[in-house]
Order: C-alpha cells, then structure tokens, then sequence
C-alpha cells in the first residue's frame, strides 16, 4: 500500500513539476536547459565553424521547426568541480526520437539504431554515467545528436547531469513509470479480456462480451507503442496503427456499452464502424509528412464519440442503480479526460515532457468492469438459486396436492370397488341361492316331497353360497387352485351319489387376469356342469383335465354316463354362454350316449 | 374310550353333535357347553381328548378359549367348527394352536371320522388352507422370488404334499403318488399345523420382546 501511494505521489509530482523543484535544490545536480542547436546530419560533432544558434530545453520541433524532420545537432556547456570523485551521469527525461551523446568529442553512447525504422524512445527516459576519463575539470561540453520525425513532436527536453547515485534512482522510477507499468497494465487488461471470451464462447448469447474482448485485446496490442523500442515496420505504418487502433477501441467500447445496456441501434453500431475504418483508410492517403495532421483531424471525433458513451454509461447506472455501473460510468468519464489531456499534448498544447495519461486510466476501466461483470455472474447465481429454492418449495407444493387428490382418487376407486363388489355378491345371492332357496320352500310348502331331496337342494344351496365366500379370496391367478377349491366344495356331493372324481389336472399357463368376478363365473360355469352330471347324467366316473394351446387354457369335464339332452339344459346352457361371454371364453358341449363332454376355453395372458 | 368337549351356542347343533357322539360307541360325551366362561371353568379342572369348538362364542372369543387349551393341555385335539372352512377363520384358529376343522353341515360320519383322524395324529386340509400355509411359511422378505421347496421352517416333503393339496390333488392321490399311506398324508399337515402355531407363538414373543412385554 505504502508503495503505491509512493507511486501515486512521485506521478503527480512529476506531473506537476514540483519534482523538477524538489530535485534542483540538491546542488550537485544541473538541469541543463540551456542549448545551441544546429541542423546538421553529421555524425560527428561538427566544429564551431558551423553555425550554432541558443535556445532553451525543451526544444520541441513541432514549434521551433514544423515539417522540419531528420538529424540536428545539440550541445551544452556544464561545469566540472575538480574535487568531485563521483561518477558523474546524464539523465534525459524526454526526448523523441533517438539521439546519441558525446562528452567533449568523445562518444558517450547511442540510443539505438537511426536507420529507418529508427529506435523509438520518445517515452523511454536514457540514462548514461560519464567515465571520468572524458571530462576534465571545468568547463566541459555535451554533445547530442538527435534524430526527428517531422511533425511527430521530435525534440529534446532538459537535460540532468550529477551524481549516479542520485540520477540513477531518478531514471529508475520514470522507467517504471513510463515502460514497466504499461507493461504490468497491459497483461492484467489482456487478462481481463481473456476472461470475457471464455465467458463468452460459453454465452454467446451475451454478445457485449466479446465486444469487451475484442476491446482489452486491441488495446493491449495498442498500448505496446509505449514501451516498444525497436518497431518491425517503418514507422509510417506503425503510426497509422497506433492511431487508428485507439479510435477503434473507442468504437468498441462503444457497442460494448450500447449492448451492455440492451440498447440494440444497429445503424448507429455501423456509423461506428464506418468511422473506425475510415481513420486507417485516410491515413494511408495522406503524404508521410501530413499523416499527423490526417490522424488529428480524424481523431478529433473520437472525444464526442466518447462523450456519447459517457452518456449511455451514465443512463445504465441511473435505471439500474448499481454501484459498479456508476463506477464504471465514472472511470470512463476519467479516461474521456485523460484523451482529452493527451490529444492536447498531442497538439503542442501542454508542455514538451508531459505523460499520456490514457495507458494508466485505462486499467482502472478494465478493473471496474471487470468487477461489473463479476457482481452481475455473482448476482445471476444467487438469483438461480433463489428461483431453485422456490421451485423445489412450489413442487413440493404440488407434489402434496397430486399426493392428495391421488389418495382422494384411491379413495373414490376404492368405494366403487367395494360398490361392485357388494352389487356382484347382491346378484349372485339374488340370483343363485335366492332362487335355489325359493324354489326348496316350494317344494317343502307342498308337502310331498321326500326329506332328502330337501336336504340335497339345501346342501347345493350352502356349497353355492361357500363358493360365493371363496371366490372373495384373491385368487392370484392360479386357475389351478380355484379348481382345487372347486373339487374340495363339491366332491362330498359327488361321493354321496355313488360318483368318482378323476383329477386330471395338470400345470397350465396362467390365463387372463382374475378378478373375484371372473373367478365366480368360472366356478359357476363348472358348478352348473357338475350339477347337470349328477341330476341326469347318471354317470359313474366324471373327469376333470386341464389343458392349453397358442392363446387359450382349456379346462375339460367329461362323464362316462348316458348323456344329457341339450333342451334339460337349456337354461343352465344359456346361463354358462353369458357367463363364458363375460370371461372372453368359449363353451363347447358335446352329449352322447356314452357320456357328455364339455370345454371350456380361456384366453391365455398377455404376458 | 375318547371324551369329546364340545363348546357350541347354539342349542340345535350342540344338541346334534351331542347325538353323533352319543351315536359312536368309542367316543363318550366329557362336556357339552353353550358358553366360553363355562367351557374354560371345565377345561381349568380337566382335560378332554378332543375339544370341539365354535370361534363365535357370545361371550368369550373361541380363538381366545383355543390359545389358553394349546397352552395348558397340550395334548388335547383342539377342532373348530366353521360354516365356511374359510382361510381368515382356520388359519387364525390353527395359529392358535388348533388342528383340525370341520363343516358345521359335515354327515354324522364324516364328523366321527374326523374327530378319530385327527386323534389318531392325523389333520385335514382344504386346497385354500393349503395354499395360504405355503404363503405363511414362504420368507417375507422375497415372497414370490424363493421356490417353494426352499421354504424356511418347512421340510421338502412337507412343501411337496402342500403344493399338491393346493392343487386340488386328494390324500388318497397324494399318497399313491408319494407312495406312503393316506394317514401319513394327514400327519404331516398335522404336522404342519403345529408348526404355524409354534412359528406365530415365536412371533409374538419376539413382538413382545421388542416392544418391551417380556424380559
């Protein structure tokens, strides 16, 4: 923390000068602002043969000689205390674009190459200690050779001799500040921009953030010319670059506001466009000496296009009342500022030496809207959740009503089969042992009939009436031991007349399902026949087999008696069909005089 | 001689059942009584050879008279008479400790055969009883997935005769099939018998140890 405020202070004292103030009272440093200047394209120092003319540093070639481009040669007088043993050193804060040094004729060092593309140092402070051999006690004189770019602000600024100790430290910190924190900017704002991408790739419906990508990745490249030295084209091009790029992320950043604020004005996005691409296209056109010109008038609309964005932002924070939409609304008028500051640097309206300020705005703006985003994920989550929360407690809702009306609907079910039940079990007493009971009472009212065939109509009346009990029994399925019940309900009748049961029955498939209903029909079906058998048949042996085939399970009763007149059983006959009808089965009955056989066919389940 | 104790409410039964035994010269009446009160106060004195017992007694449950007989006199033949012969009323008196059944509207000799059956070590069996005891004895936990002849307290031949009878199959086609004789057929569902009774005795002990009952 303690750093960074060291930082912040030591920005705004250089900013403001007071550092030149503060620095100068130490009196072993000279600020040597004042020069003769020559224009000269010698290598060497020219002799004083050549015409020299003073002027005082800054010298910015933009005002003193406009157009004026190429090498032109400087030298300053300064004073050397015999007693000294530092090292003594220069220190040049500013100067554009590359220069060279000599001490007393002698070369010092160089700045780099000075062929085209020539080494860029117009924001690269050089420092350079003197060996002692070179200077003399006394008057002692430095030599620079200087290489401009016409109309790109060439020019050298103060020049500071003095102790390395104390030079040193001072060059240090302006290369922090002018070369490294670019730098460390630029990889945090690329960063950013990285982050939006992937956000993006995996929400492409939120196109805002690739505009926001397309943004920090442009400016990243962009914010190189601050610190690169050695450029890989001529530095034609590379200015229409520079230039250009900064327009175009104003026009991103444009859209980038505009979608993040869900306004959608396409033709506006396209005017943007237009404009981006008209900055690059102009420039190209121009004559190399008027480019700077060319990209001025151009830039010039970039501050109402940033403007225009300022008022968007400020509209967003104002609907959404979010603290980081003002935060961003803020910082982006900040960076308005500085490209205001730096355009007029730019245009020679502030001093030689002045920083561009837009480099160190910018990563605050990436931050915040770093943090925008952030909040605005963080915000989506926890909405999800809440709407989670909801929906689990609305389904849980739901989830009781079905359960009740489910059970309400078991209820209903149940009722109606119980209702069936007890209207089935009502027309078999109506119909079975009612009218068996009815008929029994006829027979004792008239008096003549013998004792046991009362008794024998009663007992079949009690077995109708316990297979009516046993078909309440869940039969499971098993045919075979609904038959097996039959058998034990009926055969204590057949023994009593002299009868034999021939149990052939055998493991069949299961047929379709039983219900307590179905169940009944099949003992009736075959109590009837059992009925028929010992009533007229006068048989002695009945058979009982089970059998099936493809889709049916057969059940067979055959006697061996004199068979059975089809008119005797006319009515039982029909009573059957209707019953086997109600099973989706088949009856076939065949009499002949050696016995009576009759089929009953069941269809087989499904499954 | 067998003493028959016969417990009925209703006085034109009991007074027919009276006369089958008085019809059958090994058998002698030892109580014939209209009430559960009465026919325990008997059965706290003596012990008959065979109790034959109606479940819907006016004043004490016919089941409860059943559980207290298995108990004190184990040696006693406990027989319910049933107008049905229905699952629910059998198998809740054989849980009780009862052995055999029999129709209320059985002839007097299927009613004497009966009562010496089933003295002479032997029970009946309907094909329904048959198949609810194959339920009881089938592990609760995989009702339907165990064969049969896996069954927990159930020996192989025991299932084996079960599953005939629920077929419908007689002792007498039981025991030419097996090749043993009908009377052993009936011994082994007397067998049976006993042994649902001891099964739900165990039950409700454990039911009671858990829940606090017995110590």
């Amino acid at each position: 923390m303690r750093i960074v405020v060291r930082f912040l202070l030591y920005f705004l004292l250089n900013q403001t000068g007071l550092a030149w103030a503060i620095v100068s009272t130490e009196s072993d440093v000279q600020s040597l602002a004042s020069a003769e200047f020559t224009l000269d394209g010698s290598e060497l120092p020219p002799q004083n043969s050549t015409e020299w003319r003073r002027l005082s540093l800054p010298d910015n070639w933009n005002i003193s000689r406009p157009g004026q481009g190429g090498f032109g040669w400087y030298r300053l007088a300064f004073n050397v205390q015999s007693a000294s043993l530092e090292v003594q050193s220069i220190y040049i804060r500013k100067l554009s674009m590359n220069a060279s040094f000599f001490v007393n004729g002698q070369f010092l060092a160089s700045g780099g190459s000075f062929e085209e593309p020539v080494a860029r140092h117009w924001n690269r402070p050089l420092y350079f200690p003197i060996p002692p051999a070179l200077l003399k006690p006394g008057l002692n004189q430095l030599q620079v050779r200087l290489w401009a770019y016409p109309n790109n602000r060439g020019g050298l600024g103060p020049v500071e001799l003095g102790p390395a100790r104390i030079l040193h430290p001072r060059f240090e910190r302006d290369y922090f500040v002018q070369t490294i924190l670019p730098q460390l900017c630029n990889i945090v704002i690329f960063v950013q921009g990285l982050i939006a991408l992937a956000i993006w790739v995996r929400r492409r419906e939120e196109a805002y953030y690739i505009f926001f990508f397309a943004f920090t990745f442009l400016w990243a490249i962009r914010s190189t010319h601050m610190f690169i030295r050695d450029i890989p084209v001529p530095a034609f091009y590379w200015d229409i670059w520079v230039q250009s790029s900064f327009g175009w992320c104003v026009v991103l950043f444009n859209i980038f506001a505009l979608r993040y604020s869900r306004i959608r004005w396409p033709w506006l996005e396209i005017c943007f466009l237009i404009y981006a691409l008209l900055g690059p296209f102009l420039m190209f056109l121009a004559d190399p000496i008027k480019l700077h010109a060319a990209a001025s008038n151009w830039s010039f609309f970039i501050v109402p296009l940033g403007i225009f964005c300022e008022a968007v932002l400020i509209r967003t924070a104002l609907r959404s009342r979010k603290i980081e939409d003002a935060l961003v609304a803020s910082v982006w008028a900040l960076v308005v500022l500085a490209g205001i500051h730096d355009g007029l640097v730019h245009r020679d309206k502030l001093a030689f030496d002045s920083y561009y300020w837009v480099s160190y705005v910018m990563i605050l703006l990436c931050l915040v809207v770093g943090w925008q985003q952030t909040n605005r994920m963080v915000n989506a989550l926890n909405q999800a959740e809440k709407l989670n929360l909801e929906l689990e407690q609305r389904v849980a809702e739901k989830h009781a009503e079905l359960k009740q009306s489910f059970e309400r609907v078991q209820q209903m079910e149940k009722d109606t089969a119980v209702s069936q039940e007890r209207q089935r079990i009502m027309s078999e007493m109506h119909d079975g042992m009612g009218a068996q009971l009815i008929a029994t009472l006829e027979m004792v009212e008239q008096g003549d009939t013998p004792s046991g065939a009362v008794a024998g109509e009663l007992r079949e009346a009690l077995d109708s009436l316990r297979l009516t009990v046993d078909s309440l029994e869940p039969a499971e399925n098993d045919l075979l031991s609904v038959l097996a019940n039959l058998r034990y309900r009926l055969e204590g009748r057949l023994t009593r007349q002299g009868i034999a049961l021939n149990w052939q029955v055998n493991d069949i498939p299961k047929p379709a399902s039983l219900t307590p209903q179905s169940v009944l029909h099949i003992l009736r079906i075959l109590q009837e026949a059992f009925t028929n058998i010992v009533k007229h048949a006068r048989a002695k042996t009945v058979t009982v087999a089970t059998g099936f085939d493809e889709q049916r399970v057969i059940i067979r009763i055959s006697d061996d008696g004199v068979g059975i007149a089809t008119e005797r059983v006319g009515r039982g006959m029909l009573n059957m069909r209707r019953r086997a009808d109600a099973l989706q089965g088949t009856i076939e009955f065949s009499s002949a005089q050696t016995g009576t056989i009759l089929s009953l066919y069941l269809p087989r389940s499904s499954s | 001689m067998l003493r028959i104790m016969i417990v009925e409410d209703d006085p034109i039964f009991l007074n027919r059942f009276c006369k089958i035994i008085a019809s059958d010269p090994d058998m002698e009446l030892f109580a014939a009584l209209r009430d559960g009160k009465s026919a325990r106060e008997t059965l706290a004195l003596d012990a008959p050879d065979v109790l034959v017992i109606d479940l819907g007694l006016p004043d004490i449950s016919g089941i409860e008279i059943i559980r207290e007989t298995a108990q004190r006199h184990p040696k006693t033949d406990i027989m319910v008479v049933t107008v049905f012969g229905d699952e629910a009323h059998v198998i809740a008196s054989i849980e009780a400790g009862a052995t055999g059944y029999l129709l209320k509207d059985s002839l007097p000799n299927e009613f004497i055969d009966l009562i010496k059956q089933l003295h002479a070590g032997g029970s009946p069996v309907s094909p329904m009883i048959a198949r609810q005891l194959l339920k009881k004895f089938r592990p609760a936990d995989s009702a339907n997935a165990t064969p049969i002849s896996e069954n927990r307290n159930l020996s192989g031949r025991e299932t084996e005769i079960l599953s005939l009878i629920a077929k419908g199959f007689s002792f007498g086609e039981i025991a030419a099939l097996l090749e043993i004789s009908p009377h052993t057929v009936t011994t082994y569902v007397k067998k049976i018998y006993q042994k649902l009774a001891v099964h739900s005795r165990g039950e409700a002990v454990y039911e009671a140890t858990k829940m606090g009952l017995i110590k």
